[in-house]
């Protein structure tokens, strides 16, 4: 019998193994909420800092920074922006990705975006929760630490942010539950 | 502009040897196509590439939700036992059921190969990566399809069948690893 399970935790090492072989990268974020003089929020503005070896992958691509941000822009919205918002369990509908830029920070990449809201939204009293997820399942998003989240000064006072790591996450799932809730 | 790019093709090419369902299904299918006789092998040869890029193009336009990896051990198993089997395959049913399962392996892996899209290399990644999944099947069934031709008579067949059942007890072990697995 111990064979047995020995033999079948042997091969599941081998599958899990295997299965990391898929190429994978990461991306360090930081988000800032944007509101309106209602005190409504109007947009996410994402800031994504590519790791080394996918930043030159880009660079080496031959493009200008220029064509990289406009592909980068236009890929995103074929991928649903790697972004899911979602408000008291209900998926915010958010446009098309606007203010992009890339910049290059010592020897990585840097894309910063503004992700509109279709329409704006109270959040007070209630949740909002930000998922970042690739269907290409090759990368994950981090923010690591609340710090990276900032509120604002419209939700500052109303509100309080909340990163956590979620264990034993399956690859192309979100690494992270982040958390908006307002009073 | 699309060029070639060799990180992204041998990233595309290495899946299906990386991936422990296609592996298991590539071998069980080169030892039955190796099975046949030269008329059969090349016309199954050829459905099972056109199969594949099927497969491709269902995956990219339809985002199906299915189990692909129950679905492809199960065909897996479906070709070893008939490995094992080693049916006359000159009756019009047996032509057919080979047919079936190559066109089924074909599509299933061209389903479950998922290329990689990094935004800002887009195109680039995703058709490079295409091209070397598809160069890696086809290499890998013709590779095991041709050696497995040579022994087709050798101890008439039995090296074989033996194969067959080893394949039909890997996809058998990987299935019950997949049922076992906490959900």
């Amino acid at each position: 019998m111990k064979k047995i399970i020995g033999l079948l935790a042997l091969g599941s090492l081998f599958i899990t193994t295997l299965s990391d072989a898929h190429f994978h990268y990461k991306i360090n974020a930081t988000a800032t909420l944007q509101a309106n003089a209602k005190k409504q929020l109007t947009a996410v503005k994402l800031s994504w800092l590519h790791d080394k070896t996918v930043s030159d992958l880009m660079i080496k691509s031959g493009q200008s920074m220029d064509q990289l941000a406009k592909g980068v822009a236009g890929d995103l919205a074929d991928l649903d922006n790697f972004t899911q918002l979602t408000f008291n369990g209900k998926r915010v509908v958010t446009g098309h990705v606007t203010q992009y830029q890339l910049v290059k920070v010592k020897d990585q990449l840097k894309f910063s975006f503004t992700l509109p809201l279709k329409s704006p939204l109270f959040i007070q009293g209630h949740t909002l929760r930000i998922a970042h997820t690739d269907p290409g399942a090759s990368a994950s998003i981090f923010y690591h630490h609340a710090n990276n989240i900032t509120l604002g000064n419209t939700f500052k006072s109303l509100c309080k942010k909340h990163v956590e790591a979620i264990q034993g996450v399956e690859v192309g799932e979100a690494p992270e539950t982040i958390q908006i809730s307002c009073k | 502009m699309i060029a070639f790019s060799s990180t992204w093709f041998l990233d595309g090419f290495t899946h299906p040897l990386e991936t422990p369902s296609h592996l298991i299904l590539l071998v069980g299918l080169g030892v039955l196509l190796g099975q046949q006789s030269g008329a059969y092998f090349i016309r199954n040869l050829l459905l099972f590439c056109v199969a594949v890029i099927a497969g491709f193009t269902i995956n990219n336009y339809l985002s199906l939700r299915w189990n692909n990896e129950l679905i492809l051990l199960v065909i897996a198993l479906l070709v070893s036992l008939s490995v094992v089997l080693r049916l006359d395959y000159r009756p019009l049913w047996v032509q057919l059921i080979t047919l079936l399962l190559c066109i089924a392996s074909g599509i299933m892996l061209g389903i479950d190969s998922s290329p990689i899209v990094i935004p800002g290399l887009g195109e680039n990644t995703f058709y490079n990566w295409l091209l070397g999944a598809a160069m890696g099947v086809y290499l890998a069934t013709i590779v095991i399809a041709s050696m497995s031709a040579l022994f087709r008579t050798l101890f008439q067949g039995i090296i074989l069948r033996v194969l067959g059942s080893w394949i039909a007890t890997s996809a058998l072990f990987v299935l019950t690893l997949l049922m076992v697995k906490p959900s």
